[in-house]
């Protein structure tokens, strides 16, 4: 058997919108069982996305397997698959990434010599149009990121992360990401644009010599937030609370949403519930994750029995 | 005949559901859960461990909502203590539950309440049914209402 465990990703953190993302401690797990004929697949999906990403045309495992094999000149073998996803759809913890970054990876492993998560990552980059949530998925931790036209750069920050819990309020609503793009203006003004810039510099740098003091400023926000946290119930509400509660290092919508994500140094549940609660109020029930940062990204294992057969692997 | 009987209804808030998701199928894997949270001293109650495929399990159970800080603590260790996927929270739950004697006597009983709630959409989060009792776990937000429709239906 072939597992690929995935983390959950947060895009955007406020300010950095499209271009920093954080790999948090949750996770989908894909679980390769076995080599089928090409075209043939045999998808179990359990937890999230049940009933949803059966179909080999709409499973983004799959499809990001199939585009990767192609890439390298082979024709892909059909997979026993099961998914075991954690990872909320559709709710902004980049579930789609997870799937990406899992096909890749698994494709990989049909190579001699498969390629290393760093030469992986402007093929993830490609397959989803953006690099901050799948290069944070790939790699862990608090990821800086820019992709033009092919060209991908990025930073892993270093820090003392583990003094820094994220509580993501996760509620029973889904924002297409396709409706939270369009919701944002065509424009900017210039002030908002300087507003961001130092905001997102700011985060970085914060982030990376833990001068936590800065979060809550750093991750303000006039680029993206103002529209979409109109695009579902509690979120414009959940912004303007938690900002004033003491204890609270930031709030933000975790990448388009409606996911909210808030950072403490010191209890969770003091973050947690009035999050669950506004959206309560609002109409929406929701749940929450108490996490720490994931540090390692995807990682791949390979049971010693599983073999793949000399005629699908990629030379 | 049965000694069936509806004593009371009664709707208790003070409850929060924790879900610990992707639990691998191994001996000893509960017994270090349970552990850690009685070592915290937080009392556990309504455990369901999920009938899932693919050698991991979820398992679900429902503690005092003001003990939730303590179970914070000990759950989010699990997903790199036991290899858990995740673990969630939920404190916008109630528990509606019906108390008295020979519930296994009435299967009808469960249709019966099940759909007395579907008629209203509340969705059921969690269900445990023992010889004298039937809880259901549901949104807070709706606990009233529920409440009033159980109470309106079976209360003799």
């Amino acid at each position: 058997m072939i597992s690929v465990r995935v983390p959950a990703t947060s895009a955007n953190m406020g300010s950095g919108y499209d271009s920093i993302g954080l790999a948090l401690g949750f996770y989908n797990v894909f679980k390769v069982k076995g080599f089928l004929e090409r075209g043939i697949y045999k998808i179990e999906v359990l937890g999230e996305g049940a009933g949803e990403a059966e179909k080999p045309e709409e499973n983004g495992f799959i499809l990001a397997y199939e585009a990767t094999c192609r890439r390298w000149g082979i024709e892909p073998p059909g997979l026993d698959l099961l998914s075991l996803n954690a990872i909320p759809f559709c709710r902004g913890l980049g579930s789609s990434s997870s799937a990406i970054v899992g096909g890749v990876m698994v494709a990989n492993e049909l190579r001699d010599e498969p390629l290393s998560k760093e030469e992986l990552l402007p093929l993830m980059v490609e397959l989803e149009g953006h690099p901050d949530n799948v290069v944070p998925c790939c790699l862990g931790g608090f990821v800086v990121s820019c992709w033009l036209d092919g060209d991908l750069r990025y930073v892993r920050l270093p820090c003392g992360e583990d003094e820094m819990t994220a509580v993501v309020a996760v509620p029973d609503v889904r924002v297409p990401t396709s409706q939270a793009r369009a919701a944002l203006p065509k424009t900017v003004p210039m002030e908002d644009a300087v507003f961001n810039l130092g905001r997102s510099a700011l985060l970085a740098a914060s982030w990376a010599t833990g001068k936590w003091e800065n979060l809550s400023l750093a991750v303000g926000d006039r680029l993206h937030q103002p529209f979409r946290s109109k695009l579902f119930p509690g979120g414009e509400k959940i912004l303007d609370t938690l900002r004033e509660i003491p204890g609270c290092d930031g709030v933000a919508i975790s990448g388009s949403g409606p996911t909210m994500v808030a950072f403490t140094r010191w209890s969770p549940e003091k973050l947690a519930r009035p999050m669950c609660r506004i959206f309560a109020e609002a109409g929406v029930h929701s749940r929450f994750f108490v996490l720490d940062v994931d540090r390692y990204g995807a990682s791949v294992e390979t049971t010693a029995d599983f073999k793949v057969p000399e005629e699908r692997r990629c030379r | 005949m049965s000694g069936f009987s509806i004593d009371t209804i009664v709707c208790d808030v003070d409850v929060a559901k924790v879900a610990v998701l992707g639990v691998p199928d191994r001996p000893g894997i509960a017994a270090h859960l349970f552990s850690a949270l009685k070592e915290a001293q937080v009392p556990v109650e309504m455990v369901i461990q999920s009938v899932m495929r693919g050698d991991v399990n979820d398992i679900a159970f429902l503690i005092k909502d003001s003990r939730i800080g303590e179970a914070i603590d000990v759950c989010r260790k699990m997903p790199g203590e036991i290899g858990a996927q995740g673990v969630t929270f939920d404190t916008e739950i109630c528990r509606v539950a019906l108390y008295g004697k020979g519930f296994s006597d009435r299967p009808e009983l469960l249709s019966d309440v099940f759909s007395a709630l579907a008629e209203r959409g509340i969705n059921l989060e969690m269900i445990v049914e023992t010889p004298e009792s039937l809880c259901c776990i549901l949104a807070k937000s709706r606990s009233e209402e529920a409440l009033d429709i159980l109470k309106k239906r079976f209360d003799s």
